[in-house]
C-alpha cells in the first residue's frame, strides 16, 4: 500500500491538469470549428473554462463540508443508502463510459498512425493492464506517477507549439472578434466539456486534509485556467497552421498539425511520431483517472477487493470493444455528454441543496 | 518464489520481444516521387519512382554502372488500384513515408478534379502533409526519367529547384499537399508551380492554375509573369528587378531586393468594394551600366526608383489582368483581405466571390527604396 496521506496543492493542480487534458487536445478542434466556424473558437474555451470554475465552486463546498468522505461516501451519508447507490451506480457508469471512449479514441490513433497491424484487443488489452497495474498499489502510486511524468507531459506540448509557431499563418487567425459573438458563447458547450476529469476533486478528497474553502478552491481554479490556456494555445496554432475549412474535415487535427513540421535532414524528420509518444501518457493519466475512480466506486458500492479491479477491467475492454468503426465512437460522443453532465452538474448540485437544506455537515 | 519468478520471466519473453510487424528495410519499396497522367482508355498512368539502394554510389566506390532508381508505369481508374498492380512488378511493397515529391500532368487536372485525386494522399496516413506538389505540360515520363544534374533522383531535383525562391522572384514557393488541401476545403483557386523540360533539363517554370470551382487546370502562368503572384501573395524574399534601356535612359540597371512587404486595404463604400495594394521594396544597386551615375550626390537614385516603381506595379497588374479577364478566378487569394477587413460582407457574399471579383476595381501603388549601392562606383564624369 502506498504511504501517501495528503496531497499538496501542487499534487492537487497535476492531477487535475493530467486527468482533464486527454482527447480533447486531439479531438476538440475539429467539434468547436464546425460549431464556431470561425476564428474565434478560442473564445469559447474561455467561455467553458469559466463555467467550469462556477461549477467546482460545488465540489469544493462539498468537499469542505464533508472532509474525508469520497463522492461515493457523500451520496449515501446525505440521501441514504439506496438514493446514494443508484446515484453511485450512475457516477460508475459515467466512469465507465468516458474511460472506454477515451481508451477507444486512443486506440484509433495509435492504429492509425504507430501500431498500423496490431489487433485492436491487443492495444487496448495491454493500455488497460498497465493503468490497472498502476492503480492496484493505490492513489498515492496514481498520484506519484502523476507527478513524474507531468513535466514530461508540459515539455511535449511547449516542442510541439514552438515548433509550430514557424508554420502558423496569421491571415487565418483574422479578423479577431468580428464573428456571430452568440454562437461562439452558446458553442462554449462543446468546451466546458473538455474540462470533465475536475470531478475527481470529490474521489481524492480523503486525501485533502485542508478545510479551507479559498485554498482549494484557487488550486482547482488554478488547474483550470492552466488547462484553458493549453488548450487555447493549440486552438490559436491549429487554426493558423490549417485553417478553419481544413479543421472541419481532419480527423485528428492536432496531430496532422504535428506533422506538418519538417525538418529537413534534422534527425528527426518525423516529429508526430515523437508528440504522439508524449501525448499518450497525458491520455494514459486521464484514462487511469477514470479507471481508478471506477474501481474505487465498485469498492463502495459492494465490497472493497481484487475483484473490483477485474470487474471493472473487464467492463472497460468489452464496452471499448463494443462500437464498430470511428464514426460511432464520436458519435457517441454526444450522448456521452449528456450523462456526464448529468453526472458532474446534476448529482453534485442535487446532493449540496439537499445538504443545505438538511444542514447537514460531517466531523471526522 | 521461483514459480513467480518464473512466471514473470515467462511474461516478459513474450511482452518484451517486440517488432511485432517488423520489417526489414532492405525489403521495403521507398518511393521519393510519383507522377500522374492520362493513358488510353480514360484510364490514368502512375509513376512510382523507386529507390535502388544498391545503385546508389558511394563515396568509396563512385563508378556509377546504372541509374539509382527505377520508375514503375501503371494504369487504372483509382489510385490505390494503381498502387496495388505495382506488386506485379515488384516484391518490394511500395511505401510512401519517404516521398518528395508529387508530378500532376496538366491533361490529366483538365480532365479529372483535383480534390478526387488527391484524397488518397491525405486520407492515408503514410502521405506526410509537407509533400510539394508539381504540375507540368510535359509528359510525366519525360521528367521523372530526365537525368538529373545535382541529385541523384529526378523526383528529389523538381523539389529542390523550389527552394532558391527566396533567390529567384519568378521561382515559385512550394506548394505542400497540406496547403493544397487546405485551398481545396476553402474552395480557393491557386497555382502549382510548374516545372518543365528545357534542352533536356528539368525547369522551374512558371504555375498552373487550378480553379476552385472545378477544382480542375485551366491556365498556365508563364514564367516572365511569375513575379507579380509573388508580390501578390506577399512572399517576396529577394531576387532582383532589371530596368532595361527602354525603362531608364542610362540603363540596364539591376537592383537587388532585399525585402518587400504588401499591404492589402479593402474599402466597400456604395456597394461596391473596391481593393488598394501598397508594395514596398527595399533594394539595393546590384549592378549599373549607366557608369556616370554619381553615388554620393543626393537624389541619384530618383530615376531609377520612378522607373522600378512602374515596373513592379505593370507586373501585379499584368498577373490581375489573367486573374480578372482571362481565367476569372481568384488564384491570388485577394478574398482573405475581404474576409479580413471587410467580414460581414464576405459573410454575405462568400458565394458570389468568382462573379464579384472580376469586377472590382483594384489600385496598385508600389514603392522601391534604393537603400545602398556597393563597396565601389565608377565616376566617369
Amino acid at each position: 500500500m502506498s504511504d501517501l496521506r495528503q496531497l499538496t496543492s501542487i499534487q492537487l493542480i497535476v492531477i487535475f491538469i493530467s486527468a482533464m487534458i486527454g482527447v480533447g487536445i486531439i479531438l476538440m478542434p475539429r467539434d468547436l470549428a464546425n460549431a464556431v466556424n470561425s476564428p474565434d473558437l478560442w473564445v469559447s474555451i474561455i467561455i467553458g473554462a469559466l463555467l467550469m470554475c462556477l461549477i467546482t465552486t460545488l465540489y469544493v463546498l462539498l468537499v469542505t463540508r464533508y472532509p474525508g468522505l469520497t463522492f461515493f461516501d457523500m451520496s449515501k451519508k446525505i440521501t441514504g443508502r439506496w438514493i446514494g447507490t443508484l446515484i453511485n451506480l450512475f457516477f460508475i457508469f459515467h466512469c465507465l463510459i468516458v474511460a472506454s471512449y477515451i481508451l477507444r479514441v486512443t486506440t484509433a490513433i495509435i492504429k492509425n498512425y504507430l501500431l498500423d497491424t496490431t489487433p485492436l484487443y491487443v492495444i487496448i488489452g495491454s493500455f488497460l493492464l498497465v493503468s490497472l497495474y498502476l492503480i492496484s498499489n493505490g492513489p498515492g502510486d496514481v498520484v506519484r506517477f502523476f507527478q513524474l511524468y507531468f513535466p514530461v507531459m508540459m515539455f511535449m506540448f511547449l516542442i510541439l507549439a514552438l515548433l509550430s509557431i514557424k508554420d502558423v499563418d496569421v491571415q487565418n487567425l483574422r479578423p479577431v472578434l468580428k464573428s456571430n459573438l452568440m454562437t461562439t458563447v452558446t458553442q462554449s458547450k462543446i468546451s466546458f466539456f473538455s474540462f470533465i476529469g475536475i470531478e475527481f476533486l470529490m474521489i481524492f478528497s480523503p486525501l485533502i486534509k485542508t478545510k479551507k474553502i479559498k485554498k482549494l478552491a484557487l488550486s482547482v481554479w488554478t488547474s483550470i485556467i492552466v488547462t484553458a490556456v493549453i488548450y487555447v494555445i493549440f486552438h490559436i496554432l491549429t487554426i493558423g497552421v490549417l485553417g478553419i475549412a481544413e479543421l472541419k474535415e481532419i480527423t485528428f487535427p492536432t496531430i496532422e498539425m504535428a506533422k506538418s513540421i519538417e525538418f529537413q535532414g534534422f534527425f528527426f524528420e518525423r516529429f508526430e511520431l515523437i508528440f504522439i509518444f508524449g501525448w499518450l501518457i497525458t491520455v494514459f493519466t486521464s484514462f487511469t483517472t477514470y479507471t481508478y475512480g471506477m474501481i474505487l466506486g465498485i469498492g463502495k458500492v459492494t465490497k472493497p477487493g481484487w475483484w473490483c479491479m477485474a470487474a471493472a477491467g473487464l467492463l472497460i475492454f468489452s464496452i471499448t470493444l463494443y462500437p464498430e468503426g470511428l464514426t460511432e465512437v464520436l458519435d457517441y460522443s454526444s450522448h456521452i455528454q449528456w450523462v456526464s453532465a448529468a453526472a458532474i452538474i446534476g448529482f453534485p448540485g442535487l446532493l449540496l441543496l439537499v445538504s443545505l437544506v438538511r444542514r447537514q455537515t460531517h466531523d471526522t | 518464489m521461483t514459480l513467480k519468478s518464473l512466471f514473470c520471466l515467462i511474461c516478459s519473453a513474450v511482452l518484451l520481444t517486440g517488432c511485432w510487424d517488423i520489417k526489414e528495410i532492405e525489403d521495403v519499396g521507398i518511393v521519393t516521387g510519383l507522377a500522374l497522367d492520362v493513358a488510353e482508355e480514360d484510364h490514368m498512368l502512375m509513376i512510382n519512382q523507386y529507390v535502388k539502394p544498391g545503385q546508389i554510389p558511394t563515396q568509396q566506390d563512385s563508378s556509377q554502372t546504372d541509374s539509382p532508381y527505377q520508375n514503375l508505369e501503371s494504369t487504372g481508374t483509382t489510385l490505390f488500384e494503381m498502387i496495388r498492380e505495382n506488386s506485379l512488378e515488384s516484391n518490394r511493397p511500395p511505401n510512401y513515408t519517404h516521398l518528395k515529391s508529387i508530378l500532376f500532368s496538366t491533361r490529366l487536372l483538365e480532365k479529372e478534379k483535383l480534390s478526387q485525386l488527391i484524397d488518397l494522399y491525405i486520407r492515408d496516413h503514410e502521405f506526410r502533409r509537407t509533400v510539394p506538389v508539381f504540375i507540368t505540360a510535359d509528359p510525366v515520363q519525360k521528367i521523372f526519367n530526365a537525368q538529373p544534374e545535382k541529385e541523384l533522383f529526378p523526383a528529389i531535383q523538381i523539389k529542390e529547384l523550389s527552394e532558391n525562391y527566396h533567390k529567384n522572384n519568378t521561382n515559385p514557393k512550394n506548394l505542400t499537399i497540406g496547403d493544397m488541401s487546405q485551398y481545396i476545403s476553402e474552395k480557393k483557386s491557386f497555382i502549382i508551380p510548374g516545372m518543365a523540360i528545357i534542352n533536356g533539363n528539368i525547369k522551374s517554370y512558371g504555375a498552373g492554375v487550378i480553379s476552385g470551382k472545378t477544382s480542375q487546370y485551366i491556365g498556365w502562368i508563364p514564367l516572365e509573369k511569375m513575379e507579380g503572384v509573388r508580390y501578390l501573395h506577399n512572399n517576396v524574399e529577394g531576387g532582383y528587378i532589371y530596368l532595361s534601356e527602354k525603362n531608364i535612359a542610362d540603363g540596364p540597371v539591376v537592383l537587388e531586393i532585399k525585402g518587400a512587404d504588401s499591404k492589402f486595404d479593402v474599402s466597400f463604400s456604395d456597394g461596391e468594394l473596391s481593393m488598394s495594394v501598397d508594395v514596398k521594396v527595399t533594394t539595393s544597386l546590384g549592378e549599373d551600366w549607366g557608369v556616370d551615375r554619381n553615388v554620393f550626390k543626393t537624389g541619384w537614385e530618383e530615376g531609377i526608383k520612378e522607373a522600378a516603381d512602374k515596373n513592379i506595379e505593370d507586373k501585379i497588374n499584368a498577373i490581375l489582368q489573367i486573374a480578372q479577364k482571362e481565367l476569372e478566378t481568384d488564384f491570388v487569394h485577394l478574398s482573405q483581405w475581404v474576409r479580413i477587413h471587410q467580414p460581414d460582407y464576405w459573410n454575405k457574399h462568400k458565394e458570389e466571390w468568382d462573379d464579384i471579383f472580376p469586377q472590382i476595381d483594384i489600385d496598385v501603388q508600389a514603392d522601391v527604396s534604393i537603400k545602398d549601392f556597393g563597396t565601389q562606383n565608377f565616376n566617369m564624369k
